[in-house]
């Protein structure tokens, strides 16, 4: 036996809690600057690159990747090698990952304002920023997996569990919704074309909060939680439970944000039924976290730690409750494109990952600077308004989400919409959002608090790396399990079997289905009856005790369970003919002009705040028209369905106004719509397209399946000079003048063609306002 | 390939395969865990407390 003395790289932990607690407070501050635009307009000051739309994916990846992503680093960073006992494997690893981090979260502060965007929520940071994320992130788990590799520690404690699945999960997320084909180092258009675009971005986006700012947290949990409370965690039984069942489940729920939308309605209730399963092994944890403080609730009254870690259960349990009712049909008729969402989003958000955040940084920075902290008092000063913050915030827009929400739905006696403008339903939650705003703004103090808190510790103290000595077994002292052994357990082989035989008598009839149940319900009992006969020793470890001494094996496990849900709802969605219509006769792609409208339509983030699909709900239909079909997008890379309605729904907006008046809303909204909080876009009448990257552009897009003929490739300067003179010339009429190359231009074209596929003839526009031409032929 | 693989079935197959199988691998799961010995267990859970940490200057 040999006696090592390990020395941990602290210096990256306390990089990383700097980090999370600058771009946390950088990350709230503009979503109060936003949440001020949405009461008073005015408050963009007329600039293109604080307008709410290019802020609003600003504040929401600042929050997620930096934010929540430096914080769960520096959890990360801290626990793994407490956990094994090991000093993370690589100092350079270390660095590259948290300076090349920071460099992304720059990036991001600069192109999303500056309007470079691919328009998916979350992910809207172009190819080149796509690519950068990739590399560190491999970084990141080289280094994890190194560092586990030369552990000291036999068997790998749940927290890692969690983080296994957080690095492997998100690369495969981010990997497969970045996939697009690049035009120009700043524009790129996504392979997936309409409802499957939709459906893998929802499938990252949801699972962006599954395994960004679920998972790293509870494994964080796992460890902080026992280490304030000094008892060891509830159940141990449970929290394996918990882990396989969320891990499982998460992947699946994604199609819960596309309800009563152009998605195969069997992709939608399978979404729906997984994501109310969810709430069993979201409260499992809650349940575990809670119980681990059983005979040390006192320390609730004394130690700010526990305070935050408690009530950041508390949250998540709540938001974890919500989520689930939310993605019921019904209930999601009613909530989705509200506030209400909003709402939830930050109750996980600022309770659950907020308080998570400040509960381990009051803990590490302490222990990292080798004194106390610096004020108790000004940590529970801290609790009580960032937890009054959060009530004010999240009790407005449920309000405000459900007045909204039923508004658009009331009718009168006779059957017609009882608020037929939607500006009437803005005004009328106007208020709402201003106790939102107050709300925030309260967070924000109660944060910069903290900020000035763990500041005045770290200066009362010197900065210190925790110190263990280990002893080292000899080599091959203990005979390891080969993963031969392993892999011919009869657990393994009766999945491996099923797997198998589910492949072969799966696609056949109706009958396959009863036969593959049959198969199994066999092999299950044969695997019992093996388990029961089987001699007990009591001494030889668990299997799962062997999957956990084996983290390559365990990490394909894990892959096994969070690549299902992917697999059973992408696959059949993208590859199968019959799942989504893939081409459409009578459908005609965007003419250039139209093109170049769209690609302006997506740079000013238009759909923050407008959809482009009409459910299949009477009060969607009554208020917009038609509903949306999935045919309607087989040309549309990216898809523009939105998530919210903070101003109408979109498509179906072609050719109901005249020229004139898209052009007059554009400039001044509240010239067409007044009480409108939408902002002036009237840069878009002084910038010009770009005529010279037409042709790249919808060359990039007949890689992608749009046929684009080369005849129309060619001609396509002639072809949008020749569309964009019948608008410039309608405006004239109209006493405005425009010149044909700005870019207002094609914005009008691009809403013009809105919903007015050849399947769908939608009424000719005013005599003011010509059919546009279509098409790109 | 895909597509052909993918034609020759119905679309709610697979899901509905995937569920049952994963269905049945949970319920095996639970079994095991409550058949197994709770010491082992006890040991895991105390891994975060077991630490003798001290702190040196960076």
């Amino acid at each position: 036996m040999e006696q090592r003395v390990i020395t941990y790289d602290d210096t990256t932990v306390r990089r990383f809690i700097a980090a999370g607690v600058i771009f946390g407070a950088v990350a709230m501050l503009v979503g109060a600057i936003i949440a001020t635009q949405m009461i008073w307009w005015q408050a963009n000051l007329g600039v293109p690159y604080l307008v709410f739309s290019r802020l609003r994916p600003l504040h929401t990846n600042a929050a997620i990747f930096a934010f929540v992503g430096n914080s769960m680093f520096a959890g990360i960073y801290y626990s793994t090698q407490r956990l094994c006992k090991a000093r993370m494997a690589s100092d350079l690893l270390s660095k590259i990952h948290f300076w090349g981090w920071q460099l992304i979260i720059v990036a991001a502060a600069i192109t999303l304002p500056l309007g470079i965007t691919t328009s998916k929520e979350y992910a809207e940071l172009e190819w080149p920023i796509d690519v950068a994320i990739t590399v560190i992130w491999v970084v990141f788990a080289i280094n994890f997996f190194w560092t586990l590799a030369r552990r000291n520690e036999k068997n790998l404690y749940v927290a890692l569990w969690f983080y296994i699945a957080t690095i492997v999960t998100i690369a495969v997320l981010h990997i497969v919704n970045s996939l697009e084909i690049p035009v120009t180092l700043t524009k790129s258009y996504s392979i997936f074309p309409g409802v499957q675009d939709a459906l893998v971005q929802w499938w990252y986006g949801h699972n962006a909060v599954a395994f960004f700012l679920t998972t790293p947290i509870l494994g964080i949990m796992y460890y902080f939680m026992p280490k304030a409370a000094e008892r060891p965690v509830y159940s141990y039984r449970l929290s394996i439970v918990h882990f396989w069942s969320l891990v499982f489940m998460y992947i699946w729920a994604g199609p819960h944000h596309l309800l009563h939308t152009a998605l195969p309605d069997w992709a939608q209730s399978l979404g729906m039924v997984f994501s109310v399963a969810l709430w069993a092994p979201s409260w499992g944890g809650l349940i575990n976290g809670m119980l681990t403080l059983r005979g040390a609730w006192d320390k609730l009254r004394t130690d700010p730690v526990i305070k935050f870690l408690v009530a950041a259960l508390t949250f998540y349990g709540m938001s974890t409750f919500e989520g689930p009712l939310l993605s019921i049909k019904s209930v999601n008729a009613l909530a989705h494109y509200t506030d209400w969402i909003i709402g939830h989003v930050h109750s996980g958000a600022l309770g659950w990952n907020g308080f998570m955040a400040a509960g381990t940084f009051y803990w590490m920075v302490p222990r990292l600077f080798g004194t106390k902290l610096y004020s108790k008092k000004a940590a529970e000063v801290h609790f009580w308004m960032a937890t009054a913050g959060i009530i004010l915030y999240v009790v407005a827009l449920w309000v405000a989400g459900i007045s909204q929400g039923l508004m658009w739905k009331a009718q009168t006696p006779d059957g017609a919409l009882a608020y037929p403008s939607f500006v009437e339903t803005i005004l009328a939650i106007r208020p709402l959002w201003m106790v939102r705003l107050t709300g925030g703004l309260l967070y924000l103090g109660g944060f910069l608090l903290m900020a000035w808190n763990l500041t005045r510790t770290a200066l009362a103290g010197k900065a210190v790396d925790g110190q263990v000595t280990v002893t080292v077994e000899e080599p091959h002292a203990v005979p390891e399990p080969s993963a031969g052994w392993l892999v011919t357990r009869p657990g393994f082989l009766f999945v491996l079997g099923a797997v198998v035989l589910s492949f072969f008598l799966g696609g056949a009839s109706m009958m396959t289905g009863v036969k593959v149940l049959v198969v199994l319900i066999i092999l299950a009992e044969v695997a019992w009856l093996w388990f029961k006969a089987r001699p007990r020793d009591t001494t030889a470890p668990g299997w799962h005790q062997l999957v956990e001494g084996k983290p390559l094996f365990f990490t394909v496990l894990l892959l096994f369970a969070v690549l299902a849900g992917g697999i059973a709802q992408l696959i059949p969605t993208i590859f199968a003919p019959s799942a989504v219509p893939w081409t459409g006769e009578k459908q005609q792609p965007y003419s250039p002009l139209e093109l170049a409208g769209r690609d302006v339509y997506t740079r000013e983030g238009c759909y923050v705040c407008h959809s482009q699909m009409i459910r299949t709900l009477q009060e969607d239909t009554q208020r917009y028209g038609a509903y949306s079909r999935p045919e309607e997008f087989i040309y549309d890379h990216p898809f523009q369905w939105g998530s919210k309605r903070t101003g109408p729904d979109l498509h179906r907006e072609g050719g109901k106004y005249p020229n004139l008046w898209h052009y007059s809303h554009l400039m001044d909204p509240r010239s067409t719509s007044p009480g409108s909080n939408m902002p002036s876009f009237a840069w878009t009448a002084d910038y010009k397209v770009d005529q010279s990257l037409l042709g790249r552009k919808m060359i990039a897009l007949q890689k992608v399946g749009v046929p684009y003929s080369n005849l129309a490739v060619d001609g396509a300067r002639d072809a949008y000079r020749k569309q964009a003179d019948t608008i410039v010339a309608d405006l004239a009429k109209e006493g405005v003048a425009v010149p044909w190359d700005r870019e207002v231009v094609a914005l009008i074209g691009y809403l013009q063609r809105l919903g007015r596929g050849p399947q769908m003839p939608a009424p000719l526009p005013t005599a003011a306002a010509p059919a546009p031409a279509r098409g790109g032929q | 390939m895909y597509s052909e693989f993918f034609r020759a079935h119905h679309l709610i197959d697979l899901p509905l395969a995937g569920s049952v199988l994963f269905a049945a691998l949970f319920l095996g799961i639970v079994a095991w865990l409550f058949l197994e010995r709770t010491q082992r267990f006890e040991q895991a859970a105390r891994q975060p407390l077991d630490d003798d940490e001290r702190s040196v200057r960076s």
